[in-house]
């Protein structure tokens, strides 16, 4: 707890962080296997429009799906093959979304593209955003906003910094230390693709101090620039300053991020933005670099698959579009006490019943957890003692907004901060009582948005 | 694998060690010293009187949880009516007859407990209600304090409190009474969980240490009465001791850190823990120094107790980012 470095102000907890679990010494690539279902919309934002027929061949990059308006992306193929049907099954989130089969006739026509070798022509600069929503980039830290909309800030903002969010605080995961510890070049020259798109002198990046390797791999590349083997012409050169920070979760939340990194307040209901900043997650930043080194669009990323029911955990390449069920098998399969499913870190992810789902664009993660990790409480009533308000990073008092919500009080909820909580689950995490805090206030901000309708 | 044994539960899915039951043993832990101390200075009368308090402390709890159809087990092992059990013994002269500290058991859990709820649910301390309760139903047998066996006298022979003393006769004869060492090991009259000042120092330090409670109640309680005794003394030091023996004497030490800091019927917010130690502060120096009461430690819980929801609507904690909020309404 007590660090050097720096931190957000106030609450936050520090959960076991299991992560040497799944830190191997690479990333494990694996083949897309001979079915995969490409979600159609995997963003934040209006729906994509299926662009593909019931029987079209496709190749590897190919568009499956085109963006929607401004806030939206389009959604590439990962393999070569046929389409197969465009039909609703289950997905991570939801009950069902509608998603592109395709048979992978495993020639994987069309890579060999994005195979040659990566030039950054800096004299094409004015190209790079519009390689980048191209390239259906989202936001690939979990919340898969799409990423040229971010890069686009609204009039009146000024953005003076540009901020890499490198924290990944969630327990387990590795997915992102594995990239920067692997790929600490294409971190950086995503970066300053991004920093250039927004007119910025200045790149922070925030690493949690439990990446000590991320931390001097991406420090040694900004101070050597070697970042900039692949560009040419008049390229910029921003500064870069490597950040550790206090290893607390949720350090990698975009306000805490940003306090800690340049000590601004993102105000209650305001964006980045506001505060003259624009975070980005360093897959992102690789996704950027691949769409302008490379003209590749976004249909493969690195997942963690992880916990103490799965037999091979690790960091895993894997297709977008690859079903879970396959990559629990790329990952030698699961153990007899798995107890548990989750997509994404074990404080925020959602549980999954089954493993029919498809990886997507933001899909950080896959843990498999045993009966000792998973384990279910038994709720019983408040007996007040503050711990969820000491724990709550936004400064709520949980406690309150659920009692509230208990008699669903959901205006006075609201007036309380409900909509304020970012749902990262540290109020929870410490009740003593077992409290169901965040489901409560999940409720609360659906009921309040029909009230508002 | 079957997918009806998996756990389908929201996020998140991690949960610190802490529990409810934890808790309430490391509080349980904590007041064996004070216990100890009541055994050393008043005999095992006092550990006797402990004993039927948490005994029947127990039998109404189950007694209530059977009657209401709630799990009798779950909430037994909770330890929380062992708490209140050895809590009311802690506010009790060793030499009460035990159908009285039983009547006591049934107001604390019955009454201030599961009238309201159960645990969590009471708005005031129980063990405190029910203490108030036997004062008033019992008023001779709840003052009559016995001698401590350390001066030679066996608990037959009772005594006025050193703030009883005070009270009648003035800071001389109380602190001839009692000096600041008899009140700091516990030698003196007075309830058989409170006299100790060392004693509950330990436990409060060990409830701290376990993060079980925080700083803020218990110094803001006892400064308060340092600083209200200290105003007192400082005017008219005949009529009033001075504000160390006015901290290590009564309930103060046993109020502050263990009566006090009860998690239910104390804010949830730091800033309002330490409003509330304040008002106990303040309360207790009232009665003590210009009330009828020689003690008024017990009321000022109570009393405070009253006022926490009030003290929880109005006092917050800070929200994230409000003051950039409020700088972008300004400008706006």
């Amino acid at each position: 707890m007590n660090s050097a470095h720096a931190g957000f102000p106030r609450g936050g907890v520090h959960p076991a962080e299991g992560k040497e679990l799944s830190l191997g010494p690479e990333v494990v690539p694996v083949e897309a296997p001979a079915k995969v279902l490409v979600q159609v919309t995997q963003h934040l934002g209006k729906p994509s429009k299926v662009a593909v027929q019931k029987g079209d061949a496709v190749r590897v990059g190919q568009v499956l799906a085109t963006a929607d308006g401004p806030i939206s992306a389009p959604v590439h193929s990962p393999v070569s093959g046929k389409v197969v049907k465009v039909a609703d099954v289950p997905v991570v989130g939801a009950l069902q979304g509608a998603c592109i089969e395709i048979a992978n006739d495993s020639k994987n026509e069309g890579a060999e593209e994005f195979a040659r070798r990566p030039v950054i022509d800096w004299s094409a600069s004015g190209t790079f955003l519009g390689r980048i929503r191209d390239a259906g980039i989202v936001g690939m830290g979990g919340a898969a906003f799409p990423t040229a909309v971010k890069l686009s800030p609204p009039g009146d903002a000024r953005v003076d910094c540009l901020v890499l969010n490198g924290c990944e605080c969630e327990p387990y995961l590795t997915a992102d230390d594995t990239l920067m510890r692997s790929r600490p070049q294409d971190v950086l020259a995503g970066a300053v693709i991004m920093a250039s798109i927004l007119k910025v002198g200045r790149i922070l990046v925030g690493i949690e101090e439990n990446k000590p390797q991320a931390i001097s791999a991406l420090t040694a590349e900004a101070l050597g620039r070697g970042y900039s083997f692949s560009f040419v012409g008049e390229a910029p050169t921003p500064e870069i300053v490597v950040v550790p920070l206090r290893t607390r979760y949720p350090q990698g939340a975009e306000k805490q991020l940003i306090d800690a990194l340049l000590k601004r307040r993102v105000g209650s209901g305001k964006l980045p933005f506001s505060a003259g900043v624009v975070v980005q997650n360093v897959a992102t930043a690789v996704a950027a670099y691949e769409a302008v080194a490379l003209g590749k669009p976004l249909f493969e990323r690195v997942v963690t698959v992880s916990g103490g029911a799965v037999n091979r955990p690790g960091n895993y390449r894997v297709k977008v579009g690859t079903t879970l069920s396959a990559l629990v098998e790329a990952a030698g399969g699961t153990k007899e006490n798995l107890k548990a499913m989750i997509a994404g870190g074990p404080m925020m992810g959602k549980s999954l019943r089954a493993l029919d789902a498809p990886v997507t664009k933001a899909f950080s993660g896959l843990l498999l957890l045993d009966d000792r990790e998973a384990r279910s409480f038994v709720e019983t009533d408040c007996i007040r003692c503050g711990r969820c308000v000491e724990a709550c990073p936004m400064g709520l008092s949980p406690c309150e907004i659920t009692a509230l919500a208990e008699f669903s009080q959901w205006e006075s909820a609201v007036g309380c901060g409900a909509l304020d909580c970012v749902e990262c689950g540290s109020c929870q995490y410490v009740c003593p009582a077992r409290r169901h805090l965040v489901a409560r206030i999940r409720l609360t901000k659906l009921f309040w948005r029909r009230m508002k309708k | 694998m079957s997918e009806t044994r998996l756990l389908l539960q929201s996020s998140p899915h991690v949960r610190d060690v802490s529990s409810v039951q934890g808790i309430m043993h490391t509080v349980i832990l904590s007041l064996v010293p004070a216990l100890i101390a009541g055994v050393v200075f008043f005999g095992w009368r006092a550990l006797a009187v402990t004993v039927v308090a948490v005994a029947s402390c127990l039998a109404v709890e189950a007694a209530i949880l059977r009657l209401a159809g709630k799990p009798v087990k779950t909430a037994l092992v909770d330890g929380s009516a062992i708490i209140t059990g050895l809590l009311l013994a802690m506010n009790l002269p060793s030499n009460l007859p035990f159908w009285m500290v039983g009547v006591g058991a049934v107001v604390a859990i019955g009454v201030a407990k599961h009238a309201y709820g159960g645990l969590g649910n009471n708005p005031f301390n129980p063990a405190l209600v029910a203490r108030v309760f036997m004062l008033i139903a019992f008023p001779g047998a709840m003052t009559s304090w016995p001698v401590t066996t350390c001066n030679g006298a066996t608990d037959v022979l009772t005594a006025a409190t050193p703030l009883g003393i005070m009270k009648m006769e003035g800071a001389a004869a109380a602190m001839q009474a009692a000096s600041w060492w008899d009140l700091f090991i516990g030698n003196v009259g007075g309830c058989l969980g409170e006299t100790s000042a060392l004693a509950l120092l330990l436990g409060g330090l060990f409830l701290l240490w376990r993060r079980v409670i925080s700083y803020e109640i218990p110094v803001a309680f006892i400064g308060t009465v340092a600083a209200g005794t200290a105003v007192a003394w400082l005017v008219d030091p005949t009529k009033y001791p001075d504000p160390l023996w006015q901290v290590l004497s009564g309930g103060v030490m046993l109020g502050a850190w263990f009566m006090a800091t009860d998690m239910v019927t104390s804010p949830v917010t730091r800033k309002g823990m330490l409003l509330f130690g304040v008002g106990c502060g303040v309360v207790t120096c009232v009665i003590r120094l210009l009330g009828g009461y020689p003690e008024g430690v017990s009321f000022s819980i109570l009393v405070m107790n009253g006022l926490t929801p009030l003290i929880d609507r109005y006092v917050k904690p800070a929200r994230f980012g409000a003051e950039a909020a409020q700088a972008e309404g300004g400008k706006a």
